[in-house]
């Protein structure tokens, strides 16, 4: 235990009824320095954090002590410090702003309460304030409320409103998580820059090793609410000893291992899948307002897929890979060019005329829970497409398979009775792969279908996709996570604004990308070596948000964030160019780049 | 609040079975005459446990079989109503787009006229005091509030990804009604159907009141209270009698149907 430790966690224990959540968690926080918490979800590790602040349901049993600069903070003294000396932004900003109140009138109301200052004086400050977060053009943030504001926005003002009382201590739960990584890179950087120029202590929650490396001096592993290792950062990230430590490194994918999961050479000789999309466009009406408007989520893309082949689609939210995803299954409205499937273009097909396509097409949807109907068992919801689609099956036959499906993913038959929400997230995703997969699909669309899981369970279920992937199964795989998609797709397409700015085989366009675009996303994936993390978020270039699809630049959709933009982007909409074999890149200027 | 539900439960039960066996547990019936005892108070003497009206009828006899004409009702003009309005809302909420405008506007227009002109319209074109003439009158405003509580909770379910892979599963538009949507709004349709049931039996006593409803020699709780208000200053068991009977009623189904809705549906779900 260090001499200048600002706070000191002995034996800190949270229990509902006799389930404890965390089990006799020691730690202590440095003056000026940060302390990682990893571990994955049910690890205690927020649990720990907010029972600190006193923020803990009533039922829940705190034991132990955390002494505070000198204060105890368990029993009730966690409050009377919390917003002044100790701050915490939360994983989703949204929900942690008030809704109806202003951004400038939500940071002055914590300056008002615990400064006692003039609401006048605390406008001013909160203008400073936002400044100092970079946010620009402060005096009209200051008059918007939160949901004009981006997800990152959002969360440079939640770091706003928590350094309005110069905290000692800034407790950061899981902050980037859910920001795209371009936004993630320009939060972290702006944390470390604060962190620094304040010498404050910080204390970030997160279950992703790339946070880590970023961020914190310290860190503390968790696992089912014990601490399992700790260390300073360079030790455990380069040799941990925990074997979860290892487990964990293991699991979370990275740009730098070639992929894993991939084939080693391009296109497998499976032959085409009988899917072609040409210059789709895919528009969605938005309701409201005076005058109806429509978003065009989709601009002419095109894509083929080959058996065999994982095809990552990757780009920011509201690129449109999720809509392109969702139209090869007719889930999202087609509004120009075309998808064929066994020769037919699929948005004329009847309704009796579907069968082929939702036999030779699954779907796997990002949030596991939400994706099973709450009302059904597992049993019932793997053997929907088989009563859907081969009606002539018997009652027993359906069930042998879909018990064999279930296996297939690793369920064995005592899953069958249960329903979504006894399952684990991983278990859900399961779940929804053996329905994918028991009409044995030629084509599986991923959509962010490995976001939402930890990275162990993430690993898992990657695993699965390659088996099938290997069975001839093609793959497109939307995710907005480059490391990820590296591991397991032979060929990516880039997606900016709804359309294709670069594409070509996994290694073309990841090893050596010619898109700006490309090359910023690449930069943006959080590393897991420290040094070089943070030289990287110290020189990262991509700023803004990206814009929306309903206000798009003319010519080049990206110029307005392109670091190497000139006139000529503002006049012409590039086309798609051929850098060498089924490399194409989208970009005026990619000849006169350096490599 | 569970203990709440329980004794509503209880209560509901036993007035069900009393008014079902009243037959068996009483001598007399509704339309028998006792000649010797007219407008007696409640006595145990010939069996007049509560005592019986003007022409000598039992009052037990008749509560019990009023009870039987309200429940029935009841139960019956919400089972219409739970039909109708599920199909109606889940079909409206699912489709969307224009269908969705037409029938929603549709069930504002029926929610904008006069109820009570077209009851009294259609009760008077039917016989009077057919118990179907009834079903249908009740039945034809009950089921617009379901309507539009089954069309909210569809449009939030509609959005949900399980309803995307049933799709992509190849499951036909009326099969995803049935087998996703229906299940999953009949939380919420067994709560507010609980509270509909006490508002659809006071309707129909409203209208016995009136004289709308139920005719002699049968009754219903809202004509037998009807008479009793006549009769108030000289037999005031008469009111009171049938007045507690359905205040109890209604209490209970009340009770009953608010436990359900913070069970099944969650406090604060759109359930009026």
């Amino acid at each position: 235990m260090s001499a200048d430790a600002l706070l000191t966690v002995e034996n800190l224990g949270v229990g509902y009824g006799d389930q404890p959540a965390v089990r006799a968690v020691s730690f202590d926080i440095a003056r000026g320095r940060c302390l990682g918490v990893i571990g994955e979800s049910g690890a205690g590790k927020s649990q720990a954090f907010l029972a600190l602040l006193g923020l803990l349901p009533a039922q829940a049993r705190v034991s132990g002590s955390a002494r505070f600069d000198g204060h105890e903070l368990l029993g009730g003294g966690g409050r009377s410090l919390r917003g002044r000396r100790i701050a915490m932004i939360f994983q989703d900003p949204m929900t942690a702003l008030t809704p109806h109140l202003r951004v400038g009138d939500q940071i002055a109301e914590t300056l008002v309460a615990h400064r006692g200052v003039t609401w006048t004086a605390a406008r001013t400050r909160a203008a400073e304030l936002l400044a100092q977060v970079r946010v620009g053009d402060v005096e009209r943030r200051l008059r918007q409320y939160p949901h004009e504001l981006s997800g990152g926005m959002r969360q440079r003002v939640m770091i706003a409103g928590a350094l309005a009382c110069d905290p000692d201590l800034l407790i950061a739960d899981e902050p980037t998580t859910a920001l795209d990584v371009s936004v993630q890179a320009q939060l972290l950087a702006l944390l470390r820059q604060i962190v620094a120029e304040r010498q404050m202590s910080m204390a970030v929650v997160t279950h992703d090793m790339g946070v880590i490396a970023a961020l914190a001096d310290d860190v503390v592993v968790m696992r089912e609410g014990c601490v399992v290792e700790r260390g300073c950062v360079d030790t455990i990230l380069s040799t941990p000893r925990h074997e979860y430590t290892r487990a964990l490194l293991a699991a979370t994918p990275r740009l730098g291992t070639v992929g894993s999961l991939a084939a080693a050479s391009a296109p497998p000789a499976g032959g085409e899948l009988p899917l072609a999309a040409r210059e789709v466009v895919v528009k969605h009406r938005l309701r409201g307002g005076w005058r109806p408007m429509s978003l065009t989520a989709v601009d002419g893309a095109s894509l083929d897929v080959c058996a065999g082949e994982a095809v990552g689609l990757v780009g920011e939210s509201g690129c449109g890979k999720s809509s392109l995803a969702r139209a090869l299954l007719r889930l999202a409205p087609v509004d120009g060019g075309r998808i064929v499937w066994l020769g037919r273009d699929v948005q004329t097909l009847d309704a009796g005329e579907l069968r082929p396509l939702r036999s030779g097409v699954q779907i796997v949807f990002q949030d596991p829970l939400a994706s099973l109907d709450p009302a059904m068992t597992v049993a019932a919801i793997v053997a929907e497409p088989l009563r859907a689609l081969r009606p002539d099956l018997e009652a027993g036959a359906r069930r042998s398979l879909v018990l064999r499906a279930l296996e297939d993913v690793g369920l064995d038959a005592g899953y069958a009775a249960r329903r979504g929400r006894e399952l684990s997230g991983g278990q859900c995703q399961r779940v929804a792969l053996a329905r994918a997969m028991i009409v044995e699909p030629k084509l599986l669309v991923c959509d962010e279908a490995v976001s939402a899981l930890d990275v162990s369970i993430q690993a898992q279920v990657l695993e699965l996709l390659q088996g099938f992937k290997r069975r001839g199964t093609g793959i497109v795989f939307v995710s907005h996570n480059l490391a990820v998609v590296r591991q397991l797709c032979e060929r990516v397409l880039v997606m900016y604004l709804g359309r294709i700015v670069e594409s070509g085989t996994a290694d073309a366009v990841l090893g050596t990308p010619r898109h700006p675009y490309t090359r910023l996303l690449l930069d943006a994936v959080p590393r897991l070596d420290p040094a070089t993390a943070r030289a990287r978020l110290a020189s990262f270039a991509l700023r803004g948000d990206p814009p929306s699809a309903v206000e798009r630049p003319t010519g080049c959709a990206f110029r307005s964030r392109c670091p190497h933009a000139v006139d000529a982007c503002a006049e012409r909409v590039p086309s798609l160019d051929t850098v060498e074999n089924s490399h194409q890149v989208a970009c005026l200027r990619w000849r006169e780049l350096p490599e | 609040m569970m203990r709440r539900v329980r004794g509503a439960s209880v209560v509901l039960g036993l007035l069900t079975v009393t008014a079902l066996a009243a037959p068996w547990l009483t001598p007399w019936n509704h339309e028998q005459l006792d000649w010797a005892n007219i407008a007696v108070p409640p006595q145990f003497e010939g069996a007049h446990w509560l005592g019986t009206d003007r022409l000598g009828r039992d009052l037990f006899a008749r509560c019990m079989q009023a009870l039987r004409v309200s429940l029935l009702i009841g139960v019956l003009a919400a089972l219409v109503s739970v039909c109708i309005g599920v199909a109606w809302g889940a079909t409206a909420g699912y489709l969307g787009g224009r269908v969705d405008a037409f029938m929603m506007r549709f069930v504002d227009i029926i929610y904008a006229l006069p109820y009570v002109f077209i009851v009294i319209i259609l009760a008077t074109l039917f016989e009077r005091g057919s118990i179907a003439a009834l079903l249908l009158a009740i039945g034809a405003v009950g089921w617009l509030t379901m309507a539009r509580i089954v069309r909210g909770q569809t449009l939030s379910l509609r959005r949900r990804e399980f309803i995307d892979a049933a799709i992509a599963s190849g499951v036909s538009t009326p099969a995803i009604l049935w087998r996703h949507i229906v299940p999953n709004v009949a939380g919420a349709v067994i709560a507010y159907a609980t509270l509909t049931i006490p508002q659809l039996i006071l309707f129909e006593s409203f209208l016995s009141f009136l004289g709308l409803g139920v005719q002699e020699p049968s009754a219903s709780l809202g004509s037998l209270i009807n008479i009793g208000a006549q009769e108030m200053e000289t037999a005031p068991w008469m009111l009171l009698v049938p007045a507690t009977l359905l205040t109890v009623l209604l209490i209970s189904f009340n009770l009953l149907g608010d436990g359900l809705r913070s069970r099944l549906a969650g406090d604060g779900a759109a359930v009026p």
